[in-house]
């Protein structure tokens, strides 16, 4: 009951994740769900390295981009289950961001994020050059029909989920959900152990840390790897829902952008941050593309950037400051009326 | 032929150069990290354009005009935006500005549409002239000049005159500049509009060979958060001696590894040189 309570909020968003898909029998509105899930994914998995153990990253793009190429690949090219592939480029991610990141967290602060930020640009360059990917052109994956007429053997292309067909809108959205929760739990779980305080520790004070004897370059570097492993399993259902790759898709500072906005919107620290951050962000990215009639003009984004600016300005803490008041209020209220 | 890219590379790196400047001043005295920096540049570029448009003016001779202009954009911004989130710990300044981004760039987009636009028929023609065997363009040539002069008057301006000593107090200081009596929102607000000030120049003097559409400072912005930690944070000297080295690195990998790499190099030089000073270049 202990759980129950403590992780009523949870379990409500849970209930309506499961419900509104259900209730709403529209592609537009599983879509956007959709999208929601896979941001808020990479969200907690930036979450780890920025909220929690304060090393800021411009440069997501890079594992997610890993993940969505390395699943693709292996789905095309060796007709290989996208489950095995996200597990691949996880593996592959975790390899990079160990490499680049093993001398990197002498750089403090923003030299450190600028640096994110270049590994990401540098991985954008090679995959719009490499021509076994497809350079400039991406990849566009063929529908899983065709794909097991080539190769007879694969019979998983048959069940809906175990191969990630996306045509199959309601079990894609219940799948990724499932993995969503898988890292929701991780995530919690992580920021109550030892490591969580460790991070936090190191994120408050990089000398206490170590003067209580903790080693903050290999605690943060594990915070990377977890977080590009997280990344880039994100990726793999990126490519998969959207069904085409290019390095201008996954590698760009915009899309790093993206999941610095979702959790900072939501709330930096705080597990809940990236999945409320995500929901608000797509809902009103689709209600302002509904309202002003597409994309064409811009208008959209004119004014979701003019919310985000508002938000900003009267509540800094995000959107969890904004609950945290109106819980207090309600308190408030709660003590006057007794 | 080498001299003749690193020629190209070094006029190249001196609009590099101003517009990190600008990028500099914010990051460096008040800890911003101005996502709609490049935005400034890009309304500087279509002041440039609509003035020359409408108003018959080249953009050399329109560029005190822009100056002011973009100035007071930067200005606007600090006392709507960025002064409220100033004291806020976290990332909480930087989605702010990003979302100043998205506004400012969807503005140009809905205004104006997003097709390429480009100023012609201009003061300084982009015809080339030899200068010890290297045929060396006109307007790049002067964008250099002007990026060089102002890039000099913004250093002159923070050594010597009382309203650029107290920027820099306030960067070192901000609450022992308080109590000798300099009103730090004042310094923030100029600070922001100076930032503005030289992406107008930089746009100014860009304006004659750059295509100016909403995405076409994108790259620049980015160039200009590397350059200006290569070169340390708050650093002036330190942003206009990294804006010429990535032009010249960006020159040369153009010329040896392939068009197509040019910025990959720039990206893999920031790397390499952090290895060995953590700081930047000229940091401490």
């Amino acid at each position: 009951m202990v759980v129950l309570k403590e992780y009523k909020m949870a379990l409500v968003m849970l209930a309506l994740f499961i419900g509104i898909p259900l209730a709403v029998n529209s592609t537009d509105v599983h879509n956007v769900i959709i999208y929601i899930l896979i941001y808020a994914m990479v969200g907690e998995a930036w979450n780890l390295i920025t909220g929690f153990a304060g090393q800021t990253s411009f440069g997501h793009a890079a594992y997610f981009g890993i993940g969505a190429y390395t699943s693709t690949v292996m789905l095309e090219y060796f007709h290989i289950t996208p489950w095995i592939g996200m597990l691949a480029g996880g593996l592959i991610a975790v390899i990079v961001a160990f490499a680049v990141n093993f001398n990197m967290f002498k750089l403090k602060g923003h030299y450190f994020a600028i640096a994110t930020l270049c590994v990401a640009e540098i991985l954008k360059t090679i995959f719009s050059k490499w021509s076994w990917v497809g350079a400039g052109d991406g990849i566009a994956l063929t529908p899983i029909n065709a794909l097991i007429s080539g190769a007879p053997t694969s019979a998983w292309g048959k069940i809906a989920w175990l191969s990630l067909d996306v045509r199959n809108r309601l079990p894609f959205l219940f799948t990724t959900l499932a993995v969503f929760c898988v890292v929701f739990i991780v995530c919690a779980a992580l920021e109550r152990s030892k490591i969580g305080f460790y991070w936090k520790a190191i994120r408050e004070s990089h000398e206490v840390a170590e003067s209580i004897g903790i080693n903050p370059r290999n605690y943060k570097l594990l915070a990377m790897c977890l977080s590009a492993f997280i990344a880039a399993i994100g990726g793999t259902f990126f490519a998969q829902f959207f069904k085409y790759i290019d390095a201008v898709t996954v590698f760009p500072l915009s899309v790093s952008m993206i999941f610095v906005l979702v959790t900072v919107l939501g709330g930096l620290g705080n597990v809940y941050g990236p999945i409320i951050g995500s929901v608000i962000y797509y809902s009103l990215d689709l209600l302002m593309r509904r309202m002003t009639g597409g994309a064409s003009s811009g208008l959209n984004l004119i004014i979701f950037g003019a919310l985000i600016v508002l938000v900003t300005c009267t509540e800094p803490r995000g959107i969890m400051g904004i609950v945290d008041r109106i819980r207090q209020s309600l308190a408030g209220r709660k003590k006057v009326g007794e | 032929m080498i001299g003749q890219i690193i020629i190209n590379g070094l006029l190249n790196g001196c609009v590099y150069a101003l517009v990190a400047v600008g990028l500099s001043l914010t990051w460096g005295v008040m800890d911003i990290v101005n996502f709609a920096h490049g935005e400034f540049l890009l309304w500087g570029l279509y002041a440039s354009f609509w003035i020359w448009a409408l108003l018959g003016l080249d953009p050399l001779i329109s560029m005190p005009i822009v100056i002011v202009l973009i100035f007071l954009l930067g200005v606007l911004t600090y006392l709507v935006v960025i002064k409220r989130v100033l004291k806020v710990s976290g990332l909480t300044a930087l989605l702010a500005t990003f979302g100043l981004s998205m506004v400012l760039k969807n503005l140009t987009q809905f205004f104006w549409t997003a097709n390429y636009r480009n100023v012609t028929n201009t003061l300084v023609s982009n015809r080339s002239f030899k200068l010890l065997g290297m045929y060396i363009r006109q307007d790049y040539v002067v964008a250099a000049a002007g990026a060089l002069i102002i890039t000099l008057l913004v250093t002159l301006f923070l050594n010597r005159t009382k309203t650029g000593i107290a920027i820099k107090a306030t960067s070192i200081n901000k609450s022992a500049a308080q109590l000798v009596g300099i009103d730090t929102n004042r310094i923030y607000a100029i600070t922001f509009g100076l930032s503005g000030a030289c992406v107008g120049a930089a746009a100014a003097l860009m304006a004659s060979f750059t295509p100016i559409y909403p995405e076409a400072c994108a790259l620049y912005s980015t160039l200009a958060f590397v350059i200006v930690a290569l070169g340390g944070f708050g650093n002036i000297k330190g942003a206009l001696f990294a804006g010429l080295l990535v032009g010249v690195v960006e020159a040369l990998g153009g010329y040896f590894i392939g068009t197509s790499f040019k910025y990959l190099v720039v990206f893999l030089l920031y790397l390499v040189v952090m290895q060995i000073r953590p700081r930047g270049l000229f940091g401490w």
